[in-house]
This record gives C-alpha cells, structure tokens and sequence, in this order.
C-alpha cells in the first residue's frame, strides 16, 4: 500500500516536472520570436503550433517512465474488475466453475505430487538409491540382513548405506506425564545407525543415531521419535529427551526428535519411532534373530552414491557383494544357488522414498486426474462461451473505443485482463476448495489399509509450493485460453457497421464458434458421466454380490498375540481362553477365530496328492488355506453344505482334517462328495489330511475373487503357521456397548493383547471396495457438475440468440407462426446441438473407457444401458435448459420486437 | 497523421539518429530541451526539424539509460529551465554511436559508389 502511495507522489511530482519543462519550452520559443518582431500573441501561437499536440508529447513521453505499463496494467485491472462487478451473475458462474475445476486439479494433482513426484525432505535426495533385485518379474527390495552387511563394506561406491524394515506395535507404553499405552499402531522402523546420516536428516531437539548407537545386538535400548509424533503424544515438550517408552517389557531412552516435514522414507506410513536395527529381536519378538539369520530378506537397503560414482559401477560392485552373501545362505539346492546368482541387481532411485501402493496407485489416480481435467476443460469451454456472447454484445462499445483513440492491441490487453482475472479469482477459491477436498481425500485414504493388519495410510494433502504453483499456472493458463479467443475477436472488431446498425450478419461467427464449444461441452460431459455410470454400477455389482459370508452384524477383532513373542502353542491357548470366555458373555451369541478373518487375505500352498485326482495339475497353483476355529462357519455365517464343522477334538493328536469349498469340490471332485478323500500339501510332510466336510464359496481376498479353491484347518493341527488370529464375534440382536464388552473380555484374558482394529464385517467390505468407492464417488460427482456447466453453456448461447433474433421472430410471429412453433424452433435448435455432443461424445466415450475396463466390474466398457442413460439424462436436463429461452422467445411481443432496432 | 504533413520538405531523422544527435549536442554543454532542438536544427542547415513528440520522449529515455542527467536551473534571462548534462557513460556511448555512424556512412557510400573502389 505504502509503496503504491509512494509511486503516486512521485509520479505526480514527475507529471509537474514534464509540464513546466514543456512551458519553459513554449516560453523560450515564443520569446526568440517575438525577439524577431513578432506581437507577443503571434509568437505564443506561432510556438504553439511548432509545438505540435502538447497532450500528446506529455502521453509519449510518460511512456518513457518506467512504471507507466504497471501504472496502465492497474487501470486496466480497476477497469476490468468494474465490468465484472456489472454482471455479477456471469461473473459468479465464471469463476464458481473455474474454481471447481481448479480446486478438483488441484486436490487430486497433491494426491499425485505426494505419491509419485514428491522428493523426500532430505539433503540432495537424487543421491539416494536403494537396492533391489528381480525374480520372475517380481520387483524384490528387500534383503536379508547379512546381506546387507556385504553391501555395507562398498565405501568406495557409497557415501552411506543403510538397513531399514518397519514393523507396526501397538503395546509402546510411555512413561511418565500424559503417557501410557498407545493404543494406535505404532510404525517403528528399525535402521542402522547410518540411517539419518545417510539420509542428511537433522534433529528438532536432542540428537539422532550414530553408527555408534547400532553396534551391540539388543545393547542400544535408545529411540529416536518423530516430529508428529512428538507432538502427537509429548505436546512437543523440551524435556522429551532422556524420557522413556516400554516396548515388550524393554525400556527405550529418547535421544532425540527429526526436524519437521521428515517421517521416515517410506511415503504413505509416516514413521513414528526408529530404534537401531540392532534391537530386532527385543522390537520384533514374533521372529527373533534376524540379523544373523542370512537367508530370510527383511531389510530395505537405501544408500547415498559419492558424487561422481556412476550406477553401472555400483551395480558392478553390490553383484560381487551379492555373490559372496549368496554362498552363505542355507539349505539351497545347487540349482537354487545358481538361480540366485544370476539373479539381477538393480539401483533404483530413491528420491521420491518407498511406497508399496505408488503403483497399484498410479491407473486409479491417472483416471481421476482425466475427469477432473476434463471438468476444468468444460469449465474453460463455458467461460469462453460466456465471454464470446458477452463480446458480441459488446461490440458497440469496442467501436467505440477504436474510434476514440484506444489501440487495437490495448483493447486485447484489457479484455485478457478481465479473464486473467476471473482466471486468479477462480484459482484462489479453488485453493480453498482443494484444501477442503485433500482433507475428504485424506479421511478417505485413512480408510483403506494394506490389510487389515497393517495401519491405515496417512497421506499428507496439504498443497505444497509445487502443488500451489501447478494451481497458479492452471489459473493463468485457463484465464488465457479462455479469454484469448474473445478478446482476439473484440480487438478485430471493425469500426463503423457496428456503430452503424446492431447488425446481425456481423455476428454469424460468434455464433457457429459458440455452437460449436456447446458441442464440445456436451461430448465431454457424457464421456464424465457415462465413465460415472459405469464405476457406479462396477461398484453397485461389487457390493450386491453373495459374499458367502453374513456381513451385516458380525464384528472382527484383529489381534496380534505374536507381537508379545507368543508362539505356537502359547497362541492356540490364548485363543482357546478367548473363545471360551466370549462365548459366556452376555450379547454374544457365538465367536470364533480365523486367521485371516473375513476378507482378510489366505495363504497359499500348492495342494499335491489329492485322492482319486487324475486330472492336470491345477493352473493356479497355490491353493489358498486358512486357519480356524471350531464353530467359525456358524458364527461367520458360512453354510456347511455336508459333514461336519471342527471341534475342539480335532487336536494335534488327532487325525488330521480339513474343510474344502465348492471350487476345490468342483475342481478335483467334478463336484462329487468330497467327505472321506485325503490330500497333502507340499509345504509340509505330515500325513495325509481327510477331508470332513463341505462349505459354500465366499469371498476370500477381494470382492472380486473369481471362485477360489480354498482349504480349511484347524490351527490346532498347524501350530507352525499360527501367528495372530482374527476373533469374529456373531453379537445378539440388542447388544449395545457389545465392542466395549469383548474388547474388557479380551483384556482380561491377556491385559498386553495387541487389539489392532475392531470393525463390523459390512466395514470391512467396504474398505476393501476403497478404491472403487472413491473413483465411483469423485466420478459421479464431477459428471453431474460437467452435465450442469454444459447445459449452463447451452442455456447461454441459446439465450443469447434468442435476444439477438428478437426481431427476426417477431417477423415471424407477425406473419402468423405460433407461439408453439416458436418455441419448438428455439427447442429443436437445442435438441441439435445436444444430440451433435452426443454423436461426437460417443466414440470418444468408446476411446476413453477402453482403457479402464480392468477397473469395470460385470459390465462392459460398451455397455449400452449406460451410454443410453447417460444419453437420455442429457438430453432431458438440456431441454430444461433451453425451455427457459424457448418459452422467452415465444413470449415475444411482434409489435415490440419489430421496434426493437 | 498531420504532423508529418508539415515537415514533408525537410528530411526525416533515421531511426536511431536522433539519440545521436543529442548526445552530440549535449558534448558542448549542458542545454535544455528548446536550446537541443534549435541547436540540432541549426548545425544541419535547417535540413532536420526536430519533432518535439521525438525529443522528449529521446531526452526521458536517455536519462533513464543514464547517459544523460537533468537538472532545474535558472537561465540568462532569469526562467527555471531544466537543463541535460552528458554523463561519463553518456560520453562514452556518444564515441561507440559515432564510430558505428562513420562505419555505416563510409559503408553506404561505398555501396552506393561500388566503382571508385575498383
């Protein structure tokens, strides 16, 4: 402000300054004049018209100023602003529907900055490489750790390396002031003490790990915590350094907390604590003595290139490492051994840090950065059009102006900045909008897990300067593509019929130009909105599927008993307690636990030997397996098609049994009964296992399981394979606190029993549908936002022409047309358009959902329900559209529309 | 535009010359606006009419180039004028424009006479 007041005095001192310098001029000429014999009047004339235009030469010489074009560029701006202010409901459309579509960029290119472009808060992160390795397509990066410590010598390639495996806790009880358990899962990631030296992290308060931190196995009991989660559960209080947590019956001493912005390498599961890697077996009871175990990979390796060492050479040097570690694994095959030589090893960058979901990311965020695209580019087009019909309308003024004095190319100027600014106007409301909807996407995100198991993601939406600065381009670039055409147009104008007449010849162009952008709109519109179509209905089929399993009032309760180091025999026990304990609680009508849950994923082991099976192997391979408890069928709400469920007699002792589904009936039975046929299974050597019963097929893995052969095992009978258990509670009908009451009933069993998560079995549908529910949900949303600004642009063009025509349709209705058969004029003109933007939208419909037919669900990327619907809705909202110009044209009064000009 | 209608019988300044002619003016002193043009139009035999519309305009760009700086003085006959002085980089681009000017005259009189040359 106080500058802009400083420009002013100045330049007005400098506009007094040029006045008297032209006076003294004139004063100086008229005196040699008159010193010549001229009157005093002639000489003042004479120098005068020597002279030339005084005004003129002060205009051309301010332009001299270095400030003038700023000093123009702000009357322009109050210029345009008042113009805008004039037709407050054009300019509210405007920019409401150019922020949508920059907020809706705007939210969802920070979900792609995030995931797959943002490098992480670390010094020179391009240095930063991790190590990984292929086999049989797969993309493998993790390593055992005494391969590591192979890679570890390379100091001649590396500046650092590091080790790191998170693992999730959720028994991290803290000590002292507002501390105790922390019942959310805990990420802790276990690194080597080169971690944040490698990295370049640097401290907020206290100091970080050395190497000297990691040197004696389970000798460092010291954590290191993050800035969210220092803040999170120490209210970001100085004195957390030297404060203590328990981690399975081990005191850790903080030394330290990271720098804001820094949570970990891994992008979507911010790290909360690290403790040295040397610590494994105290952190990670479940698979104690990891680091000397040389075949199990587990670490991830991330390491700092020295400048000026190329790739291949490093690549070169890790193989040589590789080699050596190769020849200390156990229990290979000679073949095996030269299959792992040969492996490949691979140095990916690791600037933009570990994400396990930026690929099965990448198509679903490709889809919705399309539609809102899509969304800003139909917004563009409505503008345009908007602007178009405003500038036909303006035409008289521009005359005017040309014929004043104003340049062809400061006219251009001044139109570019009325768009430029309902371009800035509509990106910072679309700011305000995409921080709302980052935040929708983050709750959204929250949602969905890895597994069940596993922690929900935490994404970070907040826009950051790449996102704020790809928002500022859009709104320049928006403002300038939909204001230069009209602006290049009002620039042409010509000067006299427009100021001669209204006439309407000179507007034909606008005119196909408008009609033209309507059917843009409308093809692009359908494309939005049969895409919406059909995720909704994939959605619809996925979710009104017969999962096999009741999904209504069944609770899960994921727990985890190995993270406290209970093995085997210990776990069966623990869930032998749960079952009976739960079983007498009041509201509880049956539970049972299951490996997997519901929905929560199976093993897989090939099946071998299967009685009376002569057919091919089986093409899939690994059959899935899982392991329950006895009455799980009846609490889950599966149906026992024939024989009988397990019991608690179905021992390790016992015989050993299993239940199998339909698709494995129907595989090596031809759907005959399977009751009384034995089959083993490779992974182990024990006898074979009878089969003692039949269950219907449900879903195992996803929604979209394709009948999946699966084999049922009482984990009594496969301690080796029994880690943590899902509990699945069947609740009575009027059970209210029901969650409160097992999760007491649980505590009293074991009060250290990790409870990971607690949720209804419809839940957990639901977030396995997490990501068919976003794009259905953000794809719907913008395609009825796309049908309504392309309408809105219809309504505009239509009711522009309609006011233009006045005087031709008052010919017309004076020389005897109705008022209906003007109304079905101006209607069937509309009903043209629409169905032209149907005609173009269809085969770019055709293109564009081809390539997501991966994504559809019992429905075709052709569906024809979809398309006519889609279709129908069009045309049936874009007839109301144009009903209201329609009915205004029909309106017309023939006495008054033939004054009209 | 009627401007150039009145000076059709004197010969129009090259683009770029005029910044010349002022600095060259400007080497025998410092002069105001009025005292430049008279000077100008004096030293060519009344061939170049200065157009004020030019010499304002010239005279503010060039002392924004820094070649030239103004000062409010008070002339012979007791009126404010403000006056130009040549500056020490205005002295020097004076010396560059004129040796570029000796170079494009000596090269448009040989394009235009190619047989003496031979």
């Amino acid at each position: 402000m106080r500058f802009l007041f400083w420009r002013r005095r100045e330049k007005d001192l400098l506009d007094k300054d040029l006045d008297d310098e032209i006076e003294s001029h004139l004063r100086m000429a008229a005196g040699d004049r008159e010193a010549r014999g001229l009157s005093r009047r002639e000489a003042e004339q004479l120098a005068r018209m020597e002279f030339g235009n005084v005004a003129l030469v002060k205009e051309t010489t301010r332009h001299m100023w270095p400030w003038v074009g700023f000093d123009r560029f702000l009357k322009d701006l109050r210029f345009a602003l008042r113009i805008l202010g004039r037709s407050p409901g054009f300019t509210a459309i405007a920019v409401l529907s150019l922020a949508l579509g920059i907020g809706a960029n705007t939210a969802i290119f920070t979900a792609c900055n995030v995931l797959m472009l943002r490098q992480l808060p670390v010094d020179h992160p391009d240095q930063l490489v991790t190590v990984g390795t292929q086999d049989s397509g797969d993309m493998f990066e993790q390593w055992p750790y005494p391969t590591f410590e192979k890679f570890r010598e390379l100091t001649d390639v590396f500046s650092g390396i590091s080790a790191i495996a998170n693992v999730f806790r959720s028994n991290i009880d803290i000590a002292g002031q507002g501390g105790g358990l922390d019942s959310a899962q805990v990420n802790v990631a276990l690194i080597s003490g080169t971690y944040f030296s490698t990295l370049g992290v640097r401290p907020a308060v206290g100091r970080l790990f050395t190497s000297d931190d990691d040197r004696v196995p389970d000798g460092h009991p010291v954590a290191v915590i993050s800035y969210n989660y220092w803040q999170r559960r120490f209210s970001r209080s100085e004195d957390v350094v030297g404060r203590t947590f328990t981690l399975n019956q081990t005191s850790y001493r903080i030394l330290g907390v990271t720098r804001a912005g820094f949570t970990g390498d891994w992008v979507e599961m911010p790290t909360d604590i690290w403790i040295p890697i040397a610590m494994q077996s105290e952190v990670v009871l479940e698979r104690p003595g990891l680091l000397a175990n040389p075949n199990p990979p587990w670490v991830r390796v991330v390491a700092r290139l020295k400048p000026g060492v190329q790739k291949a050479q490093a690549v070169a040097e890790l193989k040589v490492a590789f080699a050596k570690a190769v020849r200390e694994w156990q229990n290979l095959t000679p073949r095996m051994l030269d299959d792992s030589l040969k492996r490949p090893i691979m140095l990916e960058s690791s600037a933009k840090g570990f994400s396990w979901r930026r690929g099965s990311f990448r198509q679903p965020l490709i889809i919705l950065m399309v539609t809102v695209g899509m969304v800003l580019m139909i917004a563009c087009v409505n503008i345009a059009n908007l602007l178009l019909a405003r500038s036909a309308a303006r035409e008289k003024e521009m005359s005017v102006r040309l014929s004043l004095g104003a340049g062809r190319r400061h006219i251009f100027w001044l139109l570019l900045t009325e768009s430029l600014m309902i371009g800035l106007t509509g990106g910072l409301l679309g700011i305000l909008l995409a921080s709302w909807g980052s935040s929708a996407l983050s709750r959204f995100l929250a949602s969905a897990s890895l597994s069940a198991t596993d922690a929900p993601m935490v994404l970070d939406l907040h826009p950051d300067a790449r996102a704020l600065a790809f928002t500022a381009a859009l709104a320049l670039l928006t403002g300038v593509l939909f204001g230069l055409a009209p602006a290049m147009r009002s620039a042409r104008a010509s000067l006299t019929p427009a100021l001669s007449t209204r006439g309407s010849a000179g507007t034909r162009g606008a005119f196909s130009t408008g009609k033209a952008l309507v059917i843009a709109q409308v093809a692009l519109s359908l494309v939005l909105l049969i895409g919406a179509g059909l995720f909704v209905e994939t959605l619809r089929n996925l979710r009104s599927q017969d999962v096999g399993f009741e999904r209504n009032r069944i609770l899960l309760f994921w727990t985890a008993p190995d993270q406290q180091g209970r093995q085997g025999e210990s776990i069966a026990r623990l869930y032998e307690s749960v079952q009976d304990r739960l079983r007498t609680l009041p509201g509880v009508l049956s539970a049972a636990p299951s490996a997997f849950g519901l929905l929560g994923g199976s093993g897989g082991s090939p099946v071998v030997n299967v009685e009376g099976y002569t057919g091919k192997p089986d093409p899939d391979y690994f059959t899935s397996w899982s392991l329950i408890g006895p009455g799980f069928f009846d609490t889950a709400g599966m149906r026992l098609l024939l024989g009988r469920d397990f019991t608690r007699r179905d021992s390790e002792t016992a015989p050993r049994v299993a239940i199998v589904n339909e698709s494995f009936a129907r595989f090596y039975f031809s759907g005959g009964n399977p009751v009384g046929k034995h089959f083993g299974m490779r992974r182990d050597t024990g006898a074979p296992i009878e089969i003692v019963g039949l269950v219907k097929d449900a879903k195992y893995q996803s929604l979209r399981d394709n009948h999946l052969k699966m084999i049922y095992i009482p984990y009594r009978q496969d301690l080796h394979h029994l880690y943590s258990m899902c509990v699945l509670v069947h609740p009575g009908a009027d059970s209210p606190g029901i969650r409160q009451t097992v999760r007491d009933a649980l505590r009293a069993v074991d009060p250290g029993l990790p409870i990971l998560r607690i949720e209804t079995a419809e839940e957990q549908v639901d977030s396995s549908l997490f990501e068919e529910r976003l794009i259905a949900a953000i794809s719907s949303f913008f395609g009825i936002v796309a049908v309504l600004l392309a309408c809105l642009g219809l309504y505009g063009v239509m009711a522009y022409q309609t006011a233009r025509r006045t005087n031709e349709i008052g010919v017309r209705m004076a020389l005897g047309a109705t008022r209906g058969r003007v109304l079905g004029m101006v209607l069937e003109e509309s009903v043209w358009l629409v169905a032209g933007g149907i005609v173009c939208g269809i085969p770019l419909t055709l293109a564009a959902t081809r390539f997501v037919s991966s994504k559809l669900f019992g429905v075709t990327p052709a569906d024809p329900i979809t398309i006519a619907a889609a279709a129908i809705l069009m045309i049936s909202v874009a007839a109301v559209a144009a009903f209201v110009p329609a009915r205004r044209a029909a309106k017309v009064d023939p006495m008054v529309a033939l004054r009209y000009e | 535009m009627p401007k150039q209608e009145r000076y059709q019988n004197r010969i129009e300044l090259l683009q770029g010359t005029l910044d010349l002619l002022i600095l060259q003016t400007l080497q025998w002193g410092p002069q105001h606006g009025y005292g430049i043009s008279q000077a100008i139009r004096a030293n060519s035999g009344q061939v170049f009419e200065v157009d004020t519309g030019s010499l304002y305009p010239a005279l503010h760009r060039l002392e924004r180039q820094g070649w030239v700086s103004s000062e409010w003085s008070v002339s012979e006959n007791k009126q404010r004028v403000k006056t130009y002085r040549l500056t020490a980089t205005g002295k020097k681009q004076l010396a560059n424009e004129h040796s570029r000017w000796s170079q494009l005259v000596a090269a448009m009189t040989a394009a235009l006479n190619p047989a003496k040359e031979g």
